[in-house]
């Protein structure tokens, strides 16, 4: 689904990225882990066409995209929920989901037929929000906004830039039971991630960056085995937040928030 | 009682304001749009009002289908010439404003020479509807029907705007904009189709009030130059992207033009800058409580 080779990209004439390369098959999870400014956001950005890649391909479905206009990306199928979520201040959360919610979308070849109805029921927090503008919402609403505005836009591949983040332990444990659940619809995910344990609980594979350069990349079964060894080899430290409760049934009901 | 015969010679000037403030709200709501949404700084925004008051120039004759042609035609003219501006702006839209400013300030120039050009060198004389042309009794006083019906016209207009911005998905694109352009590409939606629907837009409401605004600012040489500088003052008094901050600014101008110059009349030539300085220095964003559309 996604074929990235020798990707070389960065801002203002200054290389983050270093010809990384990565193949992300299609309805499994990717996940990308590394340090504070090891490339991984840049990396999600220039996928999503916010950063135009000095050398390299970026294949889609076989389509070549790099340099392309993110507009003419998301069209392509790709859904970006960016890290610090983004949401639209001023908006509603209705708002959000109709303008997200655009009746071309539903023609996106590969579109997994998302709807306003489908979002409301996985994640039903947002239905008694609707009225709510973006900058009311709690971070963990806002996560799940970001996450059903991208989802409106029917991808085939789902960028997510550290949806944890800044979130408490347990809704950082829904967002990863939330990508597992979108995974198992066979969406393709590519899962920026600070924290190795988090990736590990969702990801098929695993690839590390390091000063922008891929030094790690195997099945996640690998890393399982052997994890400690993986953050010492890499020092990509494997703490951070406490274990987190695994969440009670019902997605991001009322109750559960 | 005393308070009303103080205040009695002030009523004619105070209407005056407000049909100026609304018309230099709707003026300038199109450039709020260019520069809140969009990001550009549109200098030729002057030139979109003056088609559409050299448009009501030659075409009314005194006639309601004369005053809707002229709309029709005035409207379409400006939405075509800031569809066009927009067209012009496409290779330096991502460049700094000065870029832009120099771009469109070209714009302005060979605009303005072409209108001279087409209609003369002479300031227009603009009829409107015979039966606006008289006089209705406000508060005691005689004043302008056309005038009257125009404050009609354009607050209804400020509400369409408002309607537009807050209820049609054409509007949350708008808002989505303002606060995060990259985000709305990120969703499908092409910054270039946005950038020329907004030009268009804002010069739809340019030529609007051209049109309907001649006889309060009528056509000539000096009229792009300026609606451009009262429409700028409106844009930094308002808050940049702000709608409500716009007619908000727009009324507080209309007041000082009308109703301040004849309060002081010796503080008229300065009177409009300085309440701009003053308001700057006091509250930079300007009159706005959010600094993005509302």
């Amino acid at each position: 689904m996604l074929r990235i080779d020798g990707l070389c990209a960065g801002y203002g004439g200054g290389t983050v990225l270093h010809e990384v390369s990565l193949d992300v098959r299609t309805g499994t999870v990717q996940a990308v882990v590394g340090r504070n400014g090891a490339g991984k956001s840049t990396l999600v950005h220039s996928v999503a066409g916010l950063v135009r890649p000095y050398a390299g391909r970026i294949e889609i479905g076989g389509v070549q995209v790099a340099g392309r206009q993110p507009h003419r990306i998301a069209r392509s199928g790709v859904g970006l929920v960016p890290q610090g979520r983004r949401v639209f201040s001023r908006l509603t959360v209705a708002e959000h989901l109709v303008l997200a919610a655009a009746p071309w979308r539903a023609a996106t070849p590969g579109g997994e037929g998302w709807t306003v109805a489908r979002i409301l029921e996985l994640l039903p927090r947002l239905g008694s929000r609707l009225r709510h503008r973006g900058d009311q919402l709690s971070g963990g609403e806002q996560q799940m906004l970001a996450i059903a505005r991208a989802l409106l836009g029917q991808p085939r591949l789902l960028l997510l830039d550290e949806p944890c983040e800044g979130l408490a332990p347990d809704l950082a444990a829904r967002v990863r039971e939330l990508v597992d659940t979108l995974a198992r619809t066979g969406l393709t995910v590519l899962l920026v991630e600070q924290q190795l344990r988090h990736a590990v609980e969702v990801a098929d594979r695993i690839a590390v960056l390091e000063y922008g350069r891929v030094v790690y990349d195997r099945p996640v079964h690998e890393v399982r085995a052997d994890p400690d060894v993986l953050a010492a080899m890499l020092s990509v430290a494997a703490v951070g937040e406490p274990s987190a409760p695994r969440p009670v049934s019902g997605l991001w009901s009322d109750a559960g928030h | 009682m005393a308070a009303g015969i103080r205040f009695d010679p002030y009523v004619v000037p105070a209407l005056d304001g407000v049909a100026y403030g609304l018309l230099v709200f709707v003026a300038a709501a199109g450039l709020v749009l260019c520069f809140g949404v969009a990001g550009i700084l549109n200098l030729a925004h002057g030139t979109l009002y003056a088609i559409g008051g050299y448009t009501a120039a030659a075409l009314l004759d005194g006639g309601w289908p004369s005053l809707a042609l002229a709309l029709a035609v005035g409207v379409v003219a400006a939405t075509a010439s800031g569809a066009l501006v927009a067209g012009l702006l496409t290779r330096v839209a991502a460049r700094n404003h000065l870029t832009q400013a120099l771009l469109t300030f070209g714009v302005a120039l060979a605009g303005g020479s072409l209108l001279v050009s087409a209609f003369g060198p002479d300031d227009p004389p603009v009829r409107v509807p015979a039966a606006l042309d008289g006089s209705v009794v406000v508060a005691g006083h005689r004043y302008a029907a056309y005038r009257l019906v125009f404050i009609v016209v354009a607050a209804l207009l400020a509400a369409l705007i408002h309607l537009v911005v807050r209820r049609t998905r054409a509007g949350m694109l708008v808002r989505a904009a303002v606060d995060d352009a990259e985000m709305v590409a990120v969703l499908g939606v092409s910054p270039a189709r946005i950038r020329v629907g907004v030009l268009a837009a804002a010069g739809a409401l340019a030529g609007a009030a051209g049109v309907l605004g001649a006889p309060i600012i009528g056509p000539g040489p000096d009229t792009a130059d300026a609606v451009l500088l009262l429409s700028l003052v409106v844009v930094v008094l308002g808050g940049l992207g702000s709608m409500v901050g716009t007619l908000l600014a727009a009324l507080a101008v209309g007041q000082i033009q009308t109703l301040g110059v004849a309060l002081a009349p010796s503080a008229a030539p300065f009177l409009l800058f300085a309440a701009m300085a003053v308001v700057l220095a006091v509250r930079a964003r300007g009159l706005a409580t959010v600094r993005r559309a509302t």
